[in-house]
């Protein structure tokens, strides 16, 4: 249901623009967070919020990969796919996870807690390989670091990283903002550690591949 | 048109050209008739580069530039057959290539293709490409009538710039990216746009295919011919595509001044009325009750000695004809003739609005503006229209308007698919039409909003007209139509403030309750706030039908002979026709189905659809009921001769449309077996009387109608050429071409309204526009 509260943050975000179409994103993020993932409902809000017509809002859904017009799991972990993340072993990441996971990238775990994805570049090449969980960042990844996570997403319950990684994803200008779970995080904690034990050996692996 | 530009030169393959700047390259090769392969680009839609076809080399360029794109610049120097833009072309096409199935000889565009023949002229001899191609299941129907092959689709964006840009409706759109592109429909959007079949016209590949035509012939076997829509008031340019006698599709034979190249479903699909297998074959002759097949002798000797027989005992008053809205000017003509100087009465009239005759010859009642200079307003009013299902591709011509920034007033008693895009609208009740124009015209008088020199010449006849009007004020009369009056008040403020505005009404809305002085309150309210005489400024009628116009224009009317001359002034014609014409006003359409006639002679049309149970008793007490169909209507069940007609199709002739545009229509296949075309069967029936008509074809009584029709004096086939003429144009003048001149500009101006429209006095304050016998 997009409630008035809703309905008046989208008319909030287009008041803010010269021309009202140009807040199809920012308000499509925002009906995407409000209902997990963007509904017909949530598309009708958005055009006519921004006096556009339906269509033209499902073409641009479709067009971004960061909105999504299917449930998804509570967690949404998307691996990065592309050139240096490649050349750095993502796809030994990725395998890892589906098997970890029980699921195909793609697909959303049968408990409903667990998405799997592949991405395209996340802008995070400088520690390849990298990944996304709700959102957040997590960079230069190994299979066992992917694993202390999800260790921690799977006995913290998803609350706990959902709501750190949830909460900040709107900004108030309605835009998802990216940033590094801070240092007292325990997740973040266990996931650096691994990373440091790591990172050298796995340069050197990548090195000699 | 316009002023005097610079133009620029530029080189092109070593030829020059010049070109108003801002032209487009392509644009400008296509002058000297050099071919740029495209397919994004479409004349009339901004450009937008997205496929990579039209690759030519500008000097002084690093890289190949897109000629749909890029601009001409002074001395600029192109190659489109360097060895750059033919590696290009062949880069674009390999990758095009790379997806495309390539199941030609299969798909419906095969024989027409654009890939296919850019590919042959322009792409590489092979691939390099020898992985998996893309594949989908295929093909998806995108609506009820227009079906998807997604792996055909280049990606163009065509179909969706369409949808977007010029229809303004929900429709096609580009889903998903990259490789993965594809066009769709959103599931709560769905296509049902009447303006759907342009999207198969215009894409360049076999993607957009009509169900219609899906597996039914390879093109090259198509008859092809170019002629004109019938099935409403505009008049759209098609050409017709028959095989073995069957229309198969119609394809738009652009006409900028009229659809820019756009045809409605109903124009492109509606092929029922001709290729129905329910169409009649064979005369019809009631025996004993029952309608039974007869020859045409049979039936013509029939109807001629059955009206003699009428006329004798009743006398020529009791015979009466309703003409039709749909035929052929040169029928419409024929009809009237045959009425007034065959049968001798003046009962001659057709289904049609409320439009009374001027007080002195004059103008009738028709839009003085064109379709095209809706684009020029500033404003445009529609009073109790439906644009979008009477009229489509004025509908589509008033998008574009919008899209320019006209604002639009869609005032009418449903909600329109305009209202979405229109600046304002206003509600009211059913068949107040008339009640709400009036109080437009209300509050312009009273506030007073008028201005301009047509106004101030008049200045005595405004203020009896504002007296006369004082007892219904805007308030009054909103209440009275159930509107919102501060609305109106609004609304005629900014007609009276606008650059251009255009007053558009419904042929039909006359017809309302309040609909008798609709036509006339509408005019002066244009004339009084100077919104006429000019291109993007004006009033008038939306016309029902393909001919509608037309057939006023012709005189099925009983108070005016053809091109609106008076009774009165029938000698001319009497003469020339070598008969007395009856000198008393004839029987009106309502008189002639209230009992009025012993003999009723239908030609296209369809009285007992209309009717009122005392009308259809009426029509069933008839002495004689003749019919011209080409279906068993209910008119026709109730016939005692039905005579079976063609479809426009299957004719030859001229139709005029509801912005004076006389145009040629063609014979595109042949007649249906067993039945005749309208101008036939009228000379067939004349002669059966004894008339003598030796008209051989219909060019023979345009010929006749260019001599004796006043606003269609020194019309002709050739002189109409391809687009047709908008009259008025001027008597036995023509230019080098054959085409009329048209007098002064094709909008009707102050000129043309004081001397025809108005019936200037001499010398005294000239009269505002009346209705014959109106008061006040
Ligand atoms: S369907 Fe046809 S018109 Fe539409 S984008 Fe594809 S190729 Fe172009
Ligand atoms: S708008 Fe009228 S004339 Fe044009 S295609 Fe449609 S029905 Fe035919
Ligand atoms: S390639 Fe993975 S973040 Fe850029
Ligand atoms: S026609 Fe020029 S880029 Fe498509």
């Amino acid at each position: 249901m997009i409630g008035e509260e809703v309905q008046v943050r989208l008319r909030e975000i287009v008041s803010r623009y010269p021309s009202a179409r140009s807040a199809m994103l920012p308000c499509l993020h925002l009906v995407q967070e409000e209902q997990g993932y963007i509904t017909p409902e949530g598309i009708i809000a958005v055009a006519e919020a921004i006096g556009a017509k339906p269509d033209e809002v499902e073409s641009v859904v479709t067009f971004y990969s960061m909105y999504t017009e299917e449930p998804k799991g509570r967690c949404v972990i998307k691996v990065c796919t592309s050139i240096a993340c490649y050349l750095r072993g993502c796809d030994d990441v990725l395998a890892h996870l589906e098997q970890r996971l029980g699921i195909r990238k793609g697909e959303t775990s049968s408990d409903g807690r667990f998405t799997l994805e592949a991405a395209e570049c996340l802008a995070a090449c400088g520690m390849a390989p990298a990944m996304q969980v709700n959102g957040r960042f997590f960079e230069n990844v190994t299979t066992e670091s992917a694993d202390t996570l999800v260790d921690y997403l799977v006995s913290a319950g998803d609350t706990a990283a959902l709501t750190s990684a949830w909460q900040p994803v709107s900004d108030g200008r309605g835009m998802a903002t990216v940033s590094r779970l801070d240092a007292a995080n325990p997740a973040v904690e266990a996931v650096e550690a691994a990373d440091t034990a790591d990172t050298t050996a796995q340069q050197n692996g990548a090195h000699e591949r | 048109m316009g002023e005097q530009q610079e133009l620029v030169t530029i080189t092109i393959d070593g030829r020059e050209v010049s070109v108003p700047p801002g032209t487009l390259l392509w644009e400008a090769a296509r002058q000297l008739d050099i071919e740029i392969p495209i397919y994004c680009y479409h004349p009339k839609m901004d450009p937008l580069g997205a496929c990579r076809m039209c690759f030519v080399e500008v000097k002084g360029m690093p890289k190949p530039m897109t000629a749909c794109t890029t601009t001409v610049t002074p001395n600029m120097v192109v190659s489109t057959d360097s060895p750059m833009v033919k590696k290009s072309r062949r880069g674009t096409l390999e990758f095009l290539l790379i997806n495309h199935p390539l199941d030609c000889p299969i798909c419906d565009k095969g024989g027409e293709c654009d890939l296919q023949d850019f590919t042959l002229r322009h792409g590489p001899g092979g691939t390099r490409f020898d992985l998996y191609k893309r594949h989908y299941v295929k093909p998806i129907a995108v609506s009820d009538r227009v079906l998807l092959d997604r792996e055909r689709c280049i990606a163009c964006q065509r179909c969706v710039r369409f949808c977007q840009d010029v229809a303004m409706e929900n429709g096609l759109v580009m889903m998903e990216r990259g490789f993965k592109t594809e066009v769709g429909v959103e599931e709560d959007a769905p296509f049902d746009s009447i303006f759907s079949g342009n999207v198969v016209e215009m894409c360049p590949v076999g993607a957009l295919t009509a169900k219609s035509y899906r597996f039914v012939t390879r093109p090259w076997e198509l008859k092809r011919t170019a002629s004109v829509c019938g099935q409403c008031s505009v008049g759209c340019n098609v050409l017709v595509d028959v095989r073995v006698n069957k229309v198969l599709r119609q394809y738009s034979r652009t006409n900028d001044s009229i659809d820019e190249g756009f045809l409605c479903d109903r124009g492109r699909w509606n092929t029922e009325l001709v290729n129905s297998p329910q169409r009649l074959r064979t005369p019809l002759i009631r025996r004993n009750g029952a309608l039974e097949p007869a020859t045409w002798e049979e039936a013509l000797q029939l109807v001629a000695q059955r009206l003699r027989a009428v006329a004798s005992t009743h006398g020529a008053s009791a015979i009466g004809g309703i003409g039709s809205t749909h035929t052929t000017n040169e029928e419409a003509y024929l009809f009237q003739k045959l009425l007034r100087a065959g049968l001798g009465t003046n009962n001659v009239d057709h289904f049609h609005g409320r439009f009374p005759a001027m007080e002195r010859n004059g103008l009738p009642w028709v839009w003085t503006d064109s379709i095209a200079g809706l684009e020029k307003a500033s404003h445009i009013v529609l009073l109790g229209t439906d644009t979008y299902n009477r009229q489509p591709i004025v509908d589509l011509r008033i998008r574009r308007a919008i899209r320019k920034g006209t604002r639009v007033y869609v005032v009418t008693p449903e909600p329109s698919r305009l209202d979405r895009l229109a600046a304002g609208t206003i509600r009211y009740n059913e068949g107040q039409t008339g009640a709400v124009s009036r109080a437009l015209l209300s509050a312009v008088l009273s506030e007073p909003l008028t201005r301009g020199d047509f106004a101030t010449k008049r200045a005595a006849s405004v203020a009896a007209l504002r007296d006369s009007l004082a007892h219904t004020n805007t308030e009054a009369l909103a209440a009275f139509a159930g509107a919102d009056a501060t609305a109106l008040r609004a609304l005629a403020r900014e007609i009276a403030q606008a650059d251009g505005a255009v007053l558009l009404y419904d042929e039909m809305a006359t017809r309302e309750s309040t609909g008798e002085t609709l036509a006339q309150d509408v005019l002066q309210l244009a004339l009084l706030t100077d919104n006429f005489g000019r291109p993007g400024a004006g009033t008038g009628p939306l016309m029902e039908d393909n001919n509608s116009l037309g057939a006023r224009d012709m005189g099925l009317l009983p108070d005016q002979l053809p091109g609106y001359r008076m009774l009165a002034d029938g000698a001319a014609l009497a003469q020339a026709w070598g008969m007395t014409l009856p000198d008393t006003a004839g029987m009106d359409y309502d008189a002639m189905l209230a009992g009025g006639v012993r003999a009723l002679y239908v030609m296209g049309a369809d009285p007992a659809r209309h009717a009122t149970p005392e009308q259809l008793a009426q029509l069933e007490a008839l002495d004689l009921l003749v019919v011209q169909e080409l279906f068993l209507t209910e008119t026709a069940k109730r016939a005692t001769v039905v005579l079976p007609a063609v479809a426009y199709m299957e004719k030859d002739g001229t139709f005029t449309n509801t912005e004076r545009a006389v145009q040629v229509v063609r014979r595109a296949m042949q007649e249906l077996p067993g039945a005749r075309a309208d101008w036939q069967i009228l000379i067939g029936v004349a002669n059966a009387l004894g008339l003598g008509w030796r008209y051989g074809s219909p060019l023979e009584v345009l010929a006749e109608i260019g001599r004796l029709v006043p606003l269609y004096a020194g019309i002709s086939r050739r002189g109409l050429g391809a687009e047709g003429v908008r009259w008025p144009f001027s008597a036995g003048e023509s230019d080098a071409t054959g085409k009329p001149t048209l007098v002064g500009s094709p909008h009707l101006t102050w000129t043309m309204v004081e001397h025809g429209v108005t019936g200037n006095g001499d010398g005294a304050e000239p009269a505002l526009p009346r209705a014959h016998g109106e008061q006040g």
